[in-house]
């Protein structure tokens, strides 16, 4: 795991003494709130429906035990006992007190974390594939690269003011876990013939209002000189984005507005003046990085592992180990994901009893180490095959044994309106109502391989454009309605769902999920997703079921 | 207000020093509901205007439209209960 050094420390220290006294100052009305908010966003406190939000930051997505265990007792000491785990593979705490939060922020430092640029118009918090380092497909730990951008951007004075915020995501496997056709700049790393390392650059993807399937500015850039080209894609973008319209700021709609041609064009006429300069990292500073990196002290271990003989004596097992628990790139070992998705519970909720408990559990059987999925789960990467069967029954026990993952109960939903104060409708009981009417695993298992996203307004923090299945909250007439989409996706065939017909009262959506799960159940050849099956028979089958003969 | 509402309202804001929904009894904040000052469509203005004299420790006030005792749109009812899937906590708790 990476490690502060000098520098990180000191800055984040004196961060939080600088907010320790603007918060001081605020409170004692010496500063107003238009000239504090922006002050407050900047270490990640937002205003929320019924309090202060604070998000944390967790780069790429990876915890150790210890952070864990900070994290738990932050959310006893200073909220209400839980956290909300995002899909930016980030933590929120949603009942901030002001006076608190610096005391909070100092309590994170001790563990090497903190919440800048959780917010903002910079670039965020870099999210990266959640099986780094542990992917059976992977052609290195995609952290390594990721921990590089994070050092690169934290802070970047020239990118501290973009037009817009700016999210980049990275993989190194062939399988896009990190849904990075999505984000404004996607990273995929990958090898040519020769053996040699480059990047897939995908730029300007993303979802919100104007939903856009990145494009590949790049099919190969070596990988030593991906800082340079990043700073020029920043540089393009931060002088010719938008900056007079909020909602067109965004680099996809300068990609929209200059075309693919004149923006890479740009992008490499700008490259050409930085690649030779100090911007890339030199070869022994990301041999450093990488250092901090280095795969744990993995056994040599045999096939003899019982795992099979515990699956067939229990059928709860058996479902998490087939749909939770993925094959290690080291023999004996296996990716463990830890589901945050009971049936009516709240995609993403975590008690600080179950932080403690998977913190413990990663010391046990994981080395220490704790991932965050973009899907709002939890991940033990490196856990002994012979493990999973004790490790599944200590998640059960807390409320955590759900072998429902990939499957139509693993939902994805932002917070909606039960505490943002952007949403215009509820995401959450939604979410509740269709893992609660699909609660049989063994019938989620039938359906098989189904992601559905529900999003509480169009800024899409829930990902509904690119769920199998979408659901999007909207006002109408003062009352709570769903859009539903077919056919998004958000791996390496990354698509926008396709809106079915008008947009439904909240007591009918799980009806209507109902429906279009039985027409795909229906139309499905043996072993089909239902994406496939989606992509193959098109939207009238289901558009019919749903409102009848005239709207197909 | 950007438009003369068609009912009653009141005005309500978060707290500053804990972002907890408040409302303007006509003198000072209160973090009940019940205690709210209501004025008619006409006087909402003035209302506002006393709200935001009094607002040195709440956030950006602002008027509601209110039905039969409750604020007419669901974001608002929203606010003055808690989120609607943890009844243990906000208002409707029944405890800070």
């Amino acid at each position: 795991m990476y490690r502060y050094d000098e520098f990180d420390h000191r800055f984040v220290a004196e961060r939080v003494t600088q907010f320790r006294e603007q918060v001081a100052r605020r409170l004692a009305n010496e500063i107003d709130e238009e000239a504090f908010k922006p002050l407050r966003l900047m270490n990640g406190l937002y205003l929320q429906l019924h309090a202060y939000m604070l998000r944390v930051a967790i780069p790429y997505g990876t915890l150790s035990s210890r952070q864990m265990r900070a994290l738990a007792d932050i959310a006893d000491t200073y909220d209400k006992g839980y956290g909300h785990f995002t899909t930016r593979q980030n933590i929120q705490f949603n009942w901030i007190k002001l006076a608190d939060a610096p005391d909070l922020l100092d309590d994170l430092a001790k563990v090497e974390m903190h919440a800048i640029q959780t917010s903002g118009n910079c670039i965020r918090n870099v999210t990266a594939d959640q099986f780094a380092g542990a992917a059976a497909d992977e052609i290195d730990d995609p952290r390594i690269v990721s921990e590089a951008i994070r050092q690169w951007s934290t802070l970047h004075p020239e990118f501290s003011f973009l037009p817009r915020k700016f999210k980049i995501a990275v993989t190194a496997a062939p399988f896009d876990r990190a849904a990075i056709k999505v984000h404004d700049i996607g990273l995929r790393l990958s090898e040519n013939d020769d053996g040699e390392r480059g990047f897939e650059v995908v730029v300007g993807g993303g979802l919100g209002r104007t939903p856009r399937i990145g494009h590949v500015v790049r099919d190969f850039l070596p990988e030593r000189h991906l800082l340079s080209y990043l700073e020029a894609i920043l540089r393009v973008y931060n002088q010719l984005g938008r900056r007079d319209n909020l909602y067109k700021a965004r680099i996809k709609i300068l990609l929209d507005e200059s075309g693919i041609a004149e923006f890479s064009r740009l992008v490499e006429a700008e490259w050409a003046e930085l690649k030779d300069t100090a911007v890339d990292l030199p070869a022994d500073e990301l041999a450093r990085i990488a250092a901090y990196f280095a795969p744990p002290a993995f056994e040599v271990l045999g096939d003899d592992d019982g795992v099979d003989a515990a699956a067939r004596s229990n059928p709860g097992f058996a479902q998490w180990l087939r749909a939770n628990v993925v094959r290690h790139k080291v023999q004996g070992y296996a990716i463990a994901n830890v589901s945050l998705k009971p049936a009516g519970g709240i995609p993403g909720d975590a008690t600080s009893a179950q932080m403690r408990a998977v913190a413990d559990l990663a010391e046990r059987y994981s080395f220490g180490e704790i991932r965050v999925a973009h899907e709002q789960n939890l991940v033990l990467p490196h856990v002994r095959r012979a493990d999973l069967f004790a490790l599944w029954q200590a998640l059960d026990a807390a409320g955590m044994g759900d072998g429902n993952l990939g499957l139509i109960g693993d939902i994805i939903a932002c917070p909606g309106l039960d505490y943002c104060g952007l949403a215009t409708a509820r995401s959450i009981p939604v979410a509740q109502a269709i893992s609660e009417r699909f609660a049989s695993p063994a019938r989620q298992h039938e359906i098989g391989p189904l992601s559905l996203n529900i999003s509480g307004c169009i800024n899409a923090c829930g990902h509904h454009h690119v769920g199998n299945i979408g659901i999007l909250g909207v006002e109408k007439r003062g009352e709570e309605f769903y859009q539903i989409t077919l056919g998004g996706r958000a791996d390496e065939a990354a698509a926008l769902g396709e809106l079915i017909g008008p947009a439904l009262p909240a007591d009918e959506v799980a009806d209507a999920i109902e429906a279009v799960v039985e027409t795909y159940l229906a139309l499905r050849q043996p072993h089909e997703p239902f994406v496939e099956t989606y992509a193959r028979v098109g939207i009238d089958p289901f558009k019919e079921r749903l409102y009848g003969q005239a709207a197909a | 207000m950007a438009r003369q509402p068609k009912g009653p309202v009141a005005i309500t804001g978060n707290r500053l020093d804990d972002g907890r929904v408040v409302y303007f009894t006509g003198s000072r904040w209160s973090d009940v509901a019940s205690d709210a000052a209501i004025a008619q469509p006409t006087e909402a203005d003035a209302l506002l205007d006393r709200a935001r004299a009094e607002a040195a420790k709440v956030i950006d006030p602002y008027a509601i439209e209110i039905a039969k005792d409750l604020p007419s749109r669901y974001r608002e009812q929203l606010r003055a209960a808690g989120p609607s899937v943890r009844l243990d906590l906000g208002k409707q708790a029944g405890r800070p």
